[in-house]
């Protein structure tokens, strides 16, 4: 019985509590700017992503971290809501090859995959894109301003969605940065 | 058409198409729990669709047990029944749920911790570890041999390199072999496949290690799911000026190997990520267990409400319908709920009612036929001259007619229900009556049934009858049946009499003339041979015996008028006329009293006998200013009247006088033959006036008058003269 209140109490406490370790250590997104080229607006960004024991441990635990970066590019508009143009998410997965002892970087779309003997080699290398199309010309209207935010996000396994929302109020993984925003150059 | 039906198979429908949506939902979330990955997608609507379910079978629910609430508050018939069975049903349903619920989450707990224990994941740790040391094995074992080339390549000059590179490589089954150049130049090169070559630079660190003189020995994962075994070793140099060379081998790990070592770090990574999920996973089960258990309660709880609802509505129909028949609506039918024993019981009541609205429409006929009887008999009881009474064993008057009332000159009707005894204000007529019939009924020897005659103050005789009236309790009273016999005795008396006078009349009659004529003969004879003396003497008897016989003849012819049958001769009398003309003859009399007439102009010609008429106005003329003789301003009114009334109209011919009135002794008898207040009257003349009166229909009374003197009143019918004569008239 003593044990089943503690259980409840920590059960309680869990879900009351502010997030932990990870917490500690912000996801920032550096810099980030676009670059036209000819015609399609290609996003470069650098995140530092937290590097820490909890991501350490979380890898080594055979744990796979997705890190994101989202890019939204939405139209101003005076006396209403801006309107969302183009939302895309640009995802990676670092995870933990214990056989080799190395950290595998790869991106679920694509069959390349790096791999590197330091963590922060590879958050490193996770948090730096280059030339990321987001938006194609012909998409914008030339008489319309566009905004553009970035924003970056680490989150812990493959979890199911409705896993995820059940972990939202506890899962101290599932963190983004702030949003870096900044008018869309022409 | 009967809609209750309609209604219970929709609502069966519906609860039906209820039923299949939960469970199908239920079996979603049940298999989205199982598959997380498949149902990631639907998870979460699954998952809204349960607590929306949840959420709207709350709500019927509620709604379902306000009402029972409501009911049971307002002690609707069959509300406390349904109460208690749908708390016997709940409980049965939610007792064993929640038992079921809590071992439930005991086991799940129990379960899913089960799967994360400490060996398994220890076992997969291991696995790895033994996968990364047989690995590593390889890697120095071909590190040694990368020495082995590098030291068997260094007398070589470079340009029998290529050659033996590739003769090596073949040998050794490596996908490249490359000698660099202490800047990191390729001095040469083997390689398996060109476009495969995997890198031609050396990396900074195989650099820096095999600068140090240093062996080195890398393993990396490739993207095909294979291993790279990478080293380098550097090429030992007979002259120290030589320019140092560096062997670089790669090989690729066998597949089985590779796919072996990636099966225990998939499996060490899933184990980790499982455990890592078990927590939500935990929540996940829990929640959909929870729902299942909600959905189930709230359904079967629910259900209980609606089954219990239904169980009752029979026996609810039955007591609004056992009220109805309180009430005495026996035409309530109940429809049968089902084949069953309610449904018989349902039966039963129909076929109560039926009998019951039989039974009370019979009552209904009978007490309909009791009534009309009733009605038939109060009709005949008003009909009959007869007085009826009815009392109980106490005397208390039940019934009474209308000849009742008349005979015994009370309304009698408001006096149901009171003790004969205790009328108050009773007339001398009904007091006797009363005091004699107690005596009768009550008194000592009092008899069964009993006729006997009843005189009444002041001239009334009752022939009075009494049965004794039982019901099934016994006696329950007496019904008394009364005549007034008055008229009846009045009628015998004046017939005997007239018999008399009949008799007397031709008895007596028939001697007188012979009398006559036999002493007016001795006159005759005698007168002149007897002495003066004598002949006076002859002359004064002979005298006295005529004088005698005309008295007695008066006397006998009065008796033969009075008994003379009643032969009428009816004629258009004009009565104004006729008193006019009799009382003239009268006034021509010389008299001391004043005569004086009153006639009313408004009445009409009467149909009567006019001889008839004449003699009772004689008679009644006669007798008052006989009456009126010798007294000082002695007056005698006849008047004349039309009279109309209830009974029909009337001529009334009122003689009044200012005399000596009657005696009051004499005034129950003034109209019976030989009675008379005068000392030469014969007594017949108001009973003349009398029997002439019937025998036209009428009536006559007499009476005094208050202020002195006495009057005779007699009634003749027109209506009745004039439509049916009377039985004296042809």
């Amino acid at each position: 019985m003593k044990g089943r209140v503690l259980q409840l109490l920590w059960l309680l406490a869990s879900l009351l509590l502010p997030p932990a370790a990870l917490a500690r250590d912000p996801i920032v997104v550096q810099s980030a700017f676009v670059n036209v080229r000819a015609g399609v607006f290609e996003l470069n960004a650098r995140t530092i992503f937290p590097l820490n024991e909890d991501v350490r441990a979380a890898l080594t635990d055979g744990a796979t971290i997705s890190l994101e970066l989202r890019a939204t590019v939405e139209k101003k508009r005076r006396y209403w809501w801006d309107a969302t143009l183009v939302d895309v998410t640009l995802q990676r997965e670092l995870s933990w090859n214990g056989v080799s002892q190395r950290y595998i970087l790869r991106e679920p779309d694509r069959t390349e995959q790096q791999s590197f003997v330091a963590l922060d080699q590879a958050l490193s290398a996770a948090g730096q894109v280059e030339a990321w199309p987001v938006v194609v010309e012909p998409q914008l209207d030339p008489d319309a301003t566009y905004a553009i935010r970035v924003r970056a996000g680490i989150r812990r396994g493959r979890l199911p969605g409705a896993l995820r929302t059940l972990m939202f109020w506890s899962d101290d993984w599932n963190r983004s940065s702030d949003w870096y925003s900044w008018i869309l150059p022409r | 058409m009967d809609i209750a039906p309609v209604k219970r198979w929709r609502g069966y429908g519906i609860i039906a198409i209820a039923a299949v949506l939960v469970f199908a939902v239920l079996l979603l979330l049940a298999r989205s729990v199982e598959s997380s990955a498949q149902y990631s997608k639907w998870q979460l609507l699954i998952l809204g669709v349960n607590i929306a379910g949840v959420v709207v079978m709350a709500a019927l629910l509620a709604r379902k047990l306000r009402q029972l609430v409501r009911d049971y508050r307002l002690h609707v018939p069959g509300s406390r029944l349904t109460a208690r069975t749908v708390a016997i049903f709940g409980a049965l349903v939610v007792v064993p749920l929640l038992v079921i619920y809590l071992f439930s989450l005991e086991f799940l707990n129990r379960g899913i911790d089960s799967w994360f224990n400490v060996e398994i994941r220890q076992g997969l740790n291991d696995a790895v570890a033994l996968s990364r040391s047989a690995l590593d094995l390889r890697t120095r074992e071909q590190g040694r041999r990368t020495e082995g080339l590098a030291a068997a390549l260094s007398d070589r000059s470079s340009a029998s390199l290529p050659a033996l590179l590739d003769e090596e490589r073949r040998a050794s089954g490596a996908r490249e072999l490359i000698v660099f150049g202490s800047n990191g130049e390729v001095l040469a090169a083997s390689i398996e496949a060109r476009e495969a070559l995997i890198d031609p630079q050396i990396p900074r660190e195989v650099l820096m290690q095999v600068r140090s003189n240093r062996t080195y020995l890398s393993f990396e994962p490739l993207s095909n799911g294979g291993y790279l075994i990478s080293t380098a070793a550097p090429i030992p140099d007979a002259s120290a000026d030589a320019r140092r060379r560096f062997l670089v081998a790669r090989h690729e790990l066998p597949r089985e190997l590779s796919e072996l070592a990636n099966a225990a770090q998939q499996a060490f990574n899933n184990y980790n990520n499982l455990a890592y999920a078990r927590r939500p996973l935990k929540y996940q089960f829990r929640i959909a267990l929870t729902l299942v258990l909600l959905l189930a309660m709230l359904s079967a709880v629910y259900l209980a409400i609606r089954s219990a609802q239904q169980l009752t509505q029979p026996v609810h129909d039955l007591i609004l319908g056992t009220r109805a028949v309180g009430k005495g609506d026996f035409g309530t039918r109940l429809s049968l709920p089902s084949r069953d024993e309610m449904g018989f019981l349902v039966q039963s009541f129909n076929d109560m009612t039926k009998r019951l609205r039989r039974a009370s429409e019979e009552a209904n006929r009978g007490r309909q036929l009791i009534e009309h009887e009733r009605e038939r008999l109060a009709v005949i009881l008003a009909g009959l001259s007869t007085g009826v009474l009815v009392v109980d064993t106490s005397l208390r008057l039940r019934i009474a007619n209308d000849a009742a009332d008349a005979i015994l000159g009370l309304e009698l009707g408001a006096m149901i229900g009171v003790e004969l005894a205790q009328i108050a204000e009773a007339p001398p007529r009904f007091a006797e009556f009363a005091s004699r019939l107690r005596a009768r009924l009550q008194g000592p020897g009092s008899v069964r049934e009993w006729q006997e005659e009843f005189e009444l103050p002041p001239d009334r005789v009752l022939r009075v009858a009494c049965a004794p009236l039982a019901d099934a309790a016994g006696e329950a009273g007496y019904v008394v049946v009364f005549d007034d016999i008055t008229s009846l005795l009045y009628a015998q008396r004046d017939a005997a009499w007239g018999e008399v006078a009949r008799r007397l009349a031709h008895e007596i009659k028939n001697p007188l003339t012979p009398i006559q004529l036999a002493a007016e003969r001795l006159r005759k004879r005698l007168a002149g041979k007897l002495p003066e003396e004598e002949a006076d003497i002859l002359d004064r008897a002979t005298h006295t015996i005529v004088q005698q016989v005309e008295s007695l003849k008066g006397m006998v012819n009065a008796f033969s008028e009075y008994a003379r049958a009643p032969e009428l001769k009816p004629s258009r009398v004009d009565l104004n006329e006729l008193v006019a003309e009799v009382v003239e003859l009268y006034r021509a009399q010389e008299s001391s009293a004043r005569l004086e007439v009153q006639i009313d102009s408004r009445l009409p010609a009467l149909r009567a006998d006019r001889g008839r008429l004449r003699q009772v106005l004689n008679n009644l003329i006669a007798n008052g200013l006989e009456a009126v003789d010798g007294v000082a301003d002695g007056h005698v009114m006849v008047a004349t009247r039309f009279s109309s009334g209830p009974e029909g109209d009337s001529a009334v011919i009122m003689v009044t006088d200012n005399g000596h009135g009657f005696r009051q002794e004499m005034l129950a008898r003034v109209f019976e033959p030989y009675v008379t207040s005068k000392p030469r009257g014969t007594g017949l003349g108001l009973a003349i006036v009398k029997k002439i009166a019937e025998e036209h229909g009428g009536s006559i009374e007499a009476d005094n008058r208050p202020e002195g003197g006495a009057y005779v009143r007699v009634v003749l019918p027109l209506a009745a003269q004039e439509a049916q004569p009377s039985r004296g008239i042809a």
